[in-house]
């Protein structure tokens, strides 16, 4: 997969700030989206995934403290740096509180904002690369080696996995007994920033099936959870 | 702020407990007197022989005198009670302003805050982008252009500041002189589109219109209507500002096409430090001071300021003015 750029949802309400803003960060190479109000954001949030947002606090509609709650609420763990004018400890802490990874004051220096912008994707990228997962897994009478992209089955048939199929199912294997989302997905396998509504993870569903599961119609590890996305279950 | 609310609760508190004591004693003092005042013409009445003669006319006078007193005792409590109500709620009135006033300022001081960091923010961000990028003429131009923007801001805000601290002050001198309220009116929308060259004000002007004013409030003034016109109104609508002539005045009137202002809302505006709706829900920033400072300076001028609701939407601000040949 070619590198990608990393994106970052800007919301801040002030024209020129932001101007300044989307300016400075697309220059560094980011993927700029830029809104200027909090229900906005939350729109937007729900429809593409980002590395990182830029969140200011005073906003019209719903101020940046909501939707930081909001986006926590929702599960969504996008690294989020919160720009305010306001800089008592209390605000900080009421910020930080609310699910901010980090809170910078304005006026603020120009390196600084790059660099925690920076050093936030860089974390979360290494954190999302880490997975608990052994590089030989098994599950029921299955073995996959992630090493060699191969997999028994119970029936003693040697699958050759692809690269794809090795990812979504370490990811679902990280993920065991918990549902993973179609976004989540998509985001983390196939690197889509925008959600389309594809077939494409069904057809991977049914193909980790056909290689593992005694009785197709009836899975007992690849589960699919109508309207939610998928769960990789040992019970 | 959590440790504040708290403090007012327990003021509120002691005021409350305070009150009812006050209350229940008055109360208790009325019961324990009378039974006092009973006794006492029981007692009386015991005392006379009933072979007296005058037994009944001397039994009549006591009866009567223990009526009289308990009359007394209840005059004198209710005017003790109505003392003491009147005190109360002057007490609670002035309390509750106070409040209000408190709560005011302190929404003031983080709108003020707000006002001033964000030119600060945008400056600085804008010069040290110049400092460490190679940008092109357009790009430069964009940026130096937008910090001047936000320099202009600063000042109106600092403006705004000292007036309003003047004017408390009493320190403002307000030196009237003819003006031309046409040319006026003109210099400040001209300097408005040089500021935000993508919004449309149209100007309906008039011929040459004198009256005795002072130049700089009167500019404050223009500038912060039409500064509150293009903040409250979407960006692809215009502002549309009219001057007439009418007998002996002038009526200068700014309107846009924002969402407008409920009747409930159309006086207090006015007032420092009020802002409509709350500091989460409110859709532009402000510091609630300009148009207290329209206000003041109109007044100033012995004019009349008011607002309409402009059709379709929007709202519309009107000042008459005293003319002079």
């Amino acid at each position: 997969m070619p590198q990608k750029k990393h994106s970052i949802l800007l919301v801040e309400d002030e024209e020129n700030l932001q101007d300044a803003l989307k300016l400075n960060l697309e220059l560094e190479g980011y993927e700029l989206t830029a809104c200027a109000d909090g229900l906005a954001a939350l729109k937007i949030l729900e429809q593409e995934h980002f590395d990182l947002m830029v969140l200011d606090v005073m906003l019209p509609e719903l101020d940046g403290i909501s939707v930081c709650e909001t986006v926590r609420l929702q599960k969504n763990d996008i690294p989020i740096l919160i720009l305010s004018a306001k800089n008592s400890s209390a605000d900080r802490v009421l910020g930080l509180k609310m699910g901010a990874d980090d809170y910078l004051t304005k006026p603020f220096n120009l390196e600084e904002l790059l660099l925690r912008v920076e050093k936030l994707i860089k974390k979360n990228d290494q954190l999302s690369l880490k997975t608990n997962v052994p590089e030989l897994f098994v599950f029921g009478k299955n073995k996959i080696d992630f090493n060699g992209l191969l997999a028994n089955n119970s029936a003693g048939q040697e699958i050759q996995l692809t690269k794809k199929e090795a990812m979504l199912l370490k990811l679902l294997i990280d993920h065991k007994n918990e549902v993973v989302t179609r976004e989540k997905i998509l985001q983390a396998v196939w690197g889509y920033n925008v959600f389309p509504t594809t077939r494409t993870i069904d057809n991977f569903i049914l193909n980790f099936r056909k290689y593992f599961e005694k009785d197709q119609k009836n899975p007992k590890y690849f589960l699919s959870i109508r309207g939610m996305g998928y769960k990789f279950s040992t019970h | 702020m959590f440790k504040k609310s708290k403090k007012i609760k327990l003021i509120f508190f002691i005021y409350w407990f305070l009150l009812l004591y006050i209350f229940s004693a008055l109360i208790w003092w009325y019961i324990a007197l009378s039974r006092q005042n009973t006794s006492m013409a029981n007692f009386k009445i015991n005392e006379i022989s009933k072979q007296d003669a005058a037994y009944s006319i001397k039994v009549w006078k006591i009866e009567d005198e223990r009526k009289r007193k308990t009359a007394q005792y209840l005059g004198e409590g209710s005017i003790f009670f109505l003392l003491i109500s009147a005190g109360a709620i002057f007490l609670f009135r002035a309390v509750n302003k106070q409040l209000i006033i408190s709560r005011q300022q302190q929404n003031f001081m983080v709108a003020i805050t707000h006002e001033l960091k964000t030119p600060i923010a945008v400056t600085k961000l804008n010069l040290e982008t110049l400092q460490k990028r190679q940008l092109d003429e357009a790009q430069q131009h964009k940026i130096i252009s937008n910090t001047i923007q936000e320099s202009n801001r600063m000042n109106a805000l600092c403006n705004n500041l000292l007036l309003s601290s003047q004017m408390e002050a009493g320190a403002h001198q307000y030196t009237p002189e003819r003006l031309d309220v046409n040319a006026l009116l003109q210099s400040v929308i001209s300097d408005f589109k040089n500021r935000f060259p993508n919004r449309v004000i149209q100007f309906f002007e008039n011929a040459s219109l004198y009256l005795m004013g002072d130049v700089f409030l009167l500019q404050m003034a223009f500038n912060n209507l039409i500064d509150n016109a293009i903040k409250y109104s979407p960006k692809d609508q215009p502002i549309v500002i009219s001057l007439e002539n009418q007998q002996n005045q002038c009526s200068i009137t700014f309107a846009d096409f924002g969402s407008g202002i409920q009747d409930a809302d159309k006086k207090k505006v006015f007032e420092k430090f009020y802002r409509i709706g709350t500091e989460a829900t409110q859709k532009a920033k402000g510091t609630g001071l300009g148009l207290y400072l329209v206000y003041r300076i109109i007044r100033a001028h012995k004019g009349k300021i008011f607002i309409t609701d402009n059709e379709p939407s929007g709202a519309k601000f009107v000042i008459q003015l005293k003319t002079v040949a």
